[in-house]
């Protein structure tokens, strides 16, 4: 699991230079020749993705205080020439007013930050997908190899416990089966540009783009809904305890040395709940931003309450920016819910591992709902004594006259 | 297995209202995103 977060860190890392490191400033240079106007340095300079300071150009948009009157020649314009407002427009300052949208929406006509969000999707975001996905497939399969299948060590009673009550398995799978369609769907609007059109041209990927953004959109809810489930009725169950600290010392008897005892959940499925819920929620708040454009900016407001703690300046990022073009918002949004969504997906890959190939009899716990008594002695000692003490506390059903 | 069928099918009725009621209550991009000077079709 160490990999995929220091991809995070680094991802994160590049994310935020490239953003913010464009406040730097740029040495001074001499327009005199071109009366004030862009060189061929600065140009050269621009396409070669260099950072230069725009501000000569970025200010130069006219001045109406100083505008020929009305009635005299060109005083119709206002003070600013057809090139001065077409740079008003560019960087964002013009006063726009526009038929469709509203104020969220159309306050910028053209804006370059999409370039470095259109960059990091492609580059790095891509990357790090691959390398959390297969990343985490080839570690669990070298696992596989070296440590084989988990087995029920005691021989095997034919008793079965109740482990998870059928609303239990409902919301598990209710979870589960919307998380991977989810996940499908998000991995086809991601890589499809680069992968998918290439292999089976436009027509057919435009089918499948506009079905799986439909599919992504809407089975959300199912999503949403089934982790609140969750939550509710697992919680209690997850909060931590010192058996998790003996537990995550033996390595959850992973690599030998006897089976550690445990409650309902282990260590290790407290650690993969608590993931669920809070990368779950992160990217649930972010989906929700995305599915409602422009109506639910947060990154502003996170940036504020990040900069407040000073986290993101002893990290070296700086002070996060607060002033946030709506689609700014909408590009923070996009790309936190993959990189969230990645980190989960590797984390679930690893859950869905353990919980059917990799460990004898712990499919039946959410496939019949009954675990095999020795299994459940072996991985959760705890809360096998708790379910017999119960049925021993349990009035025994009355029997009638024989 | 019974709860596991009755969650998939869960997932596939959820996401199909959920596309009803956004369009009922006039949440679709179409409506909240466009102009009747827009044509779409």
């Amino acid at each position: 699991m160490i990999r995929p977060f220091l991809a995070l860190v680094v991802s994160l890392t590049l994310l935020m230079g490239n953003a913010f490191a464009q406040e730097a400033a740029a040495p001074s240079v001499d327009r005199s020749a071109t009366g004030g106007a862009q060189t061929l340095e600065d140009i050269l300079a621009r396409q070669s993705g260099e950072k230069i300071d725009d501000t000569f150009r970025r200010t130069a948009t006219g001045d109406p205080d100083s505008a020929a009157g009305i009635t005299e020649q060109l005083g119709t314009l206002g003070g600013s020439s057809d090139p001065e407002l077409w740079r008003a427009l560019r960087y964002g300052s013009a006063d726009i007013t526009v038929s469709s949208g509203d104020e969220l929406v159309a306050t910028v006509l053209m804006q370059d930050g999409g370039m470095w969000w259109l960059e990091f999707r492609e580059g790095p975001l891509m990357k790090f997908a691959g390398y959390a996905l297969v990343g985490t497939i080839a570690l669990l399969a070298l696992f596989f190899l070296v440590r084989g299948r988990v087995r029920i060590d005691g021989e095997i009673t034919g008793r079965t416990i109740e482990r998870f009550k059928a609303v239990e398995r409902f919301g598990h799978w209710l979870l589960a089966s919307s998380f991977i369609v989810l996940g499908l769907t998000g991995l086809i609007t991601l890589f499809g540009r680069k992968f998918l059109i290439p292999t089976f041209g436009h027509e057919a990927f435009s089918t499948v783009a506009v079905a799986s953004k439909w599919v992504h959109n809407n089975i959300s809810w199912a999503f949403m809904i089934a982790l609140v489930m969750i939550f509710v009725m697992w919680v209690i169950h997850n909060l931590p305890d010192r058996t998790d600290i003996k537990w995550l010392l033996k390595g959850g008897g992973l690599f030998g040395g006897g089976h550690p005892p445990a409650k309902k959940f282990n260590a290790g499925q407290k650690l993969i709940f608590w993931s669920v819920i809070v990368l779950g929620t992160s990217i649930s708040l972010t989906g929700l931003s995305l599915l409602f454009p422009f109506e639910l900016p947060m990154f502003a407001a996170t940036f504020e309450k990040l900069n407040a703690t000073g986290l993101p300046q002893m990290l070296g990022f700086g002070e996060l920016s607060t002033l946030l073009a709506p689609h700014e918002e909408m590009q923070y949004a996009q790309l936190w819910h993959a990189l969230v969504s990645f980190v989960l997906m590797a984390i679930i890959i690893a859950h869905i591992y353990i919980g059917s190939i990799g460990m004898e009899g712990a499919f039946d716990a959410m496939g019949s709902g009954e675990v095999e008594e020795q299994w459940a002695r072996e991985h959760h000692s705890l809360w096998v004594e708790e379910v017999k003490a119960k049925e021993g506390d349990a009035p025994k059903a009355a029997s009638p006259a024989e | 297995m019974k709860a596991m069928l009755s969650a998939f099918a869960a997932a596939i009725i959820i996401a199909v209202g959920a596309s009803l009621i956004l369009e009922e209550v006039g949440l679709s991009s179409e409506n909240t995103a466009s102009g009747p000077a827009v044509r779409l079709d």
